[in-house]
């Protein structure tokens, strides 16, 4: 298990805990969609797999990780190679050549090469979004905890983006990927977890949703609107 | 509701801010050694400086260095619009109510410059009356050309982005200025100045109509918001800076991202980050550098015994602010998507004051030591 999560409570105050008595995993290659509407608790259940968050009650068991948050988060003062030389200084790795082979790739593949001696706070959303894409990749991480990750990004890094995180699962790796877009989240994901207000409404594969929504071809969406009409 | 309504809500809502932002700052012990002695003591000086101008101002400066300290002082500031990110949304498109807000923050903007420079003049009227001999004629003509120069500054500074830019500009203007006032007569360059004033104030209204400008004159407002809070913020690691940093790339040192330290290593890493990040932060860079020079400035003109005072408080000084700097960029959300060892963080603590505190004491040392000289040798 590369990540086993019981909450019994987490949130911003002890008064008010915006999420209860969730639990759930990833594993090795697989992918798993956090799902929910607006204020559900997404960004909450994955800072508290980070273990930033102010109030927490419960048991986290998570490996190392990489993070890929849902709003870019870099230092307006370094250029986007000086963060790639920052994470490499922080890595256990010592083969320096794979690793650098391995960021221009990363970089060629999200067309970021021309950028690469630029400050990323001149960059375009989308841009900044690739970059967390590449230092996320570059860690290669066995677990990755990814939050909205298509904000910001063209159809064609949305695709390479897919295509990237289909690799790591395949190579071994476990993602949870925190999400509004139901309709790509349903191609990709091996199971989902939805939560709403808060709580866990339901976890498993698709054709479990379907099964507790009572919509036997329902799409993610249909399952998703059903099962949330209440919140 | 009218522009002119929106305007009057704004700046009240922003005096509102600026003075709660004051009071968290002011508190009795503040009030009872700065302020209170300043209120005292100005007017006790000021009254002096009319009565014996040739203890403060040498008869050996002349009048060009005294119009460059003005013009100098003089350079600063914008045309305030009152703008937020949400008139994208609601205010955009009603172009009547645009245009009175930004025409009203204007008037507002020229009036504030016209009162600053009205406590400059005030401030320099001993030294231009009792030893450069101007009458009321002459100040009314050097105060009008000094509008004049504000309005091209003010104007200019609008569609000049890049800081870099912006001080080569005023420095032209500064040497410009001050070559026409000194070789010309009054009347010219009060005519001239008039002239000037009245044509920039022309292409200000003009510009009021204008959206073109919407996303700087956004920038401007964000600057002039933060600036009050610029100093404190200084001082504050739980204040985000929100200063927006505005180059494309690195212009001076390490323009293809190259590595301060040979030695790839955890520790290295980190500090070469922090180094980085201090010496590339304009305010950061700029607060090091001001210390530095008052206390040069200080350590020149206090009597001998204070000078070693001085160095000590300046030391002390140093440390306290360069370990609050140090927290506020080791405290970046960043470190969540690139998590660093905690362990190190003591080591390049002590490494990164060597390689910032070292610098400034060797400066300050050789100014010593050159005083020192020179009293020996005189």
């Amino acid at each position: 298990m590369l990540l086993s999560v019981n909450i019994q409570e987490a949130g911003y105050s002890r008064q008010f805990p915006t999420l209860k008595n969730l639990r759930f995993s990833v594993s090795p290659g697989e992918l798993v969609g956090l799902i929910g509407p607006n204020g559900a608790g997404k960004s909450t259940t994955v800072k508290s797999i980070m273990g930033i968050i102010h109030h927490f009650k419960g048991d986290i068991d998570v490996n190392e990780y990489a993070y890929i948050p849902e709003r870019p988060i870099f230092y307006a003062q370094l250029t986007l190679w000086e963060h790639i030389d920052f994470l490499f200084s922080t890595l256990a790795t010592t083969d320096e050549t794979a690793f650098f082979q391995k960021a221009h790739e990363l970089l060629d593949l999200f067309n970021l090469s021309a950028a690469a001696h630029s400050y990323p706070e001149r960059f375009s959303k989308g841009m900044q979004q690739k970059m967390m894409l590449v230092l996320a990749f570059l860690k290669q991480a066995k677990l990755y905890l990814v939050d909205e990750p298509f904000m910001g990004l063209d159809p064609k890094a949305v695709k390479k983006l897919l295509l990237k995180l289909e690799e790591e699962k395949e190579a071994g790796a476990g993602i949870l990927m925190s999400t509004h877009v139901l309709d790509t989240a349903e191609k990709i994901c091996d199971r989902f977890i939805l939560i709403s207000g808060g709580k866990l409404i339901v976890q498993g594969t698709l054709n479990d949703i379907r099964k507790l929504s009572h919509l036997k071809n329902g799409s993610l969406l249909d399952c998703f609107d059903a099962l949330t009409e209440d919140y | 509701m009218t522009g002119y309504r929106l305007f009057v809500r704004r700046l009240v809502q922003e005096w509102f801010v600026q003075w709660n932002i004051l009071r968290s700052i002011i508190d009795g012990w503040i009030l009872l050694y700065f302020i209170i002695p300043a209120v005292v003591f100005i007017p006790v000086i000021y009254h002096e400086l009319w009565q014996h101008v040739d203890r403060f101002w040498s008869p050996q400066l002349t009048l060009t260095f005294l119009l460059y300290l003005m013009l100098f002082f003089c350079s600063s500031g914008h045309i305030r619009t009152y703008l937020f990110e949400a008139d994208q949304v609601f205010l955009l498109q009603k172009a009547h109510f645009l245009h009175q807000l930004k025409r009203y923050a204007l008037v507002y903007s020229l009036l504030h410059k016209l009162f600053v420079t009205t406590i400059l003049f005030a401030a320099a009227l001993p030294i231009l009356f009792r030893t450069f001999g101007f009458q009321e004629n002459s100040m009314a003509c050097l105060f009008i050309i000094f509008f004049a120069y504000q309005m091209i500054i003010l104007f200019l500074k609008k569609y000049i982005r890049r800081p870099l830019f912006q001080k080569i500009l005023v420095s032209i203007l500064i040497v410009v200025f001050n070559i026409f006032i000194v070789q010309s007569s009054p009347p010219i360059y009060g005519s001239v100045g008039g002239c000037i004033a009245a044509f920039m104030l022309g292409l200000m209204l003009i510009q009021t109509h204008s959206t073109n400008f919407f996303t700087r004159e956004l920038e401007i407002e964000r600057s002039e918001r933060a600036k009050f809070t610029g100093f404190i913020m200084n001082f504050s690691i739980d204040t985000e800076r929100t200063t927006p940093f505005r180059n494309r790339k690195p212009i001076l040192f390490f323009k293809k991202s190259k590595r301060l330290f040979k030695v790839r290593s955890r520790e290295n890493g980190l500090l070469e980050l922090m180094l980085k990040v201090f010496f590339r932060d304009a305010s950061l860079f700029k607060s090091y550098s001001q210390l530095m020079l008052l206390t040069s400035v200080a350590i020149f003109i206090v009597p001998f015994w204070v000078k070693w005072l001085l160095f000590a408080l300046f030391l002390f000084f140093m440390r306290f602010w360069l370990n609050v700097a140090f927290k506020k960029i080791i405290d970046h959300n960043f470190f969540y998507v690139v998590p660093f060892n905690q362990e190190i963080g003591g080591e390049v603590w002590v490494r990164f004051k060597k390689w910032i505190i070292v610098p400034s004491i060797a400066w300050i040392t050789t100014i010593l030591l050159i005083q020192l000289l020179l009293k020996l040798i005189i």
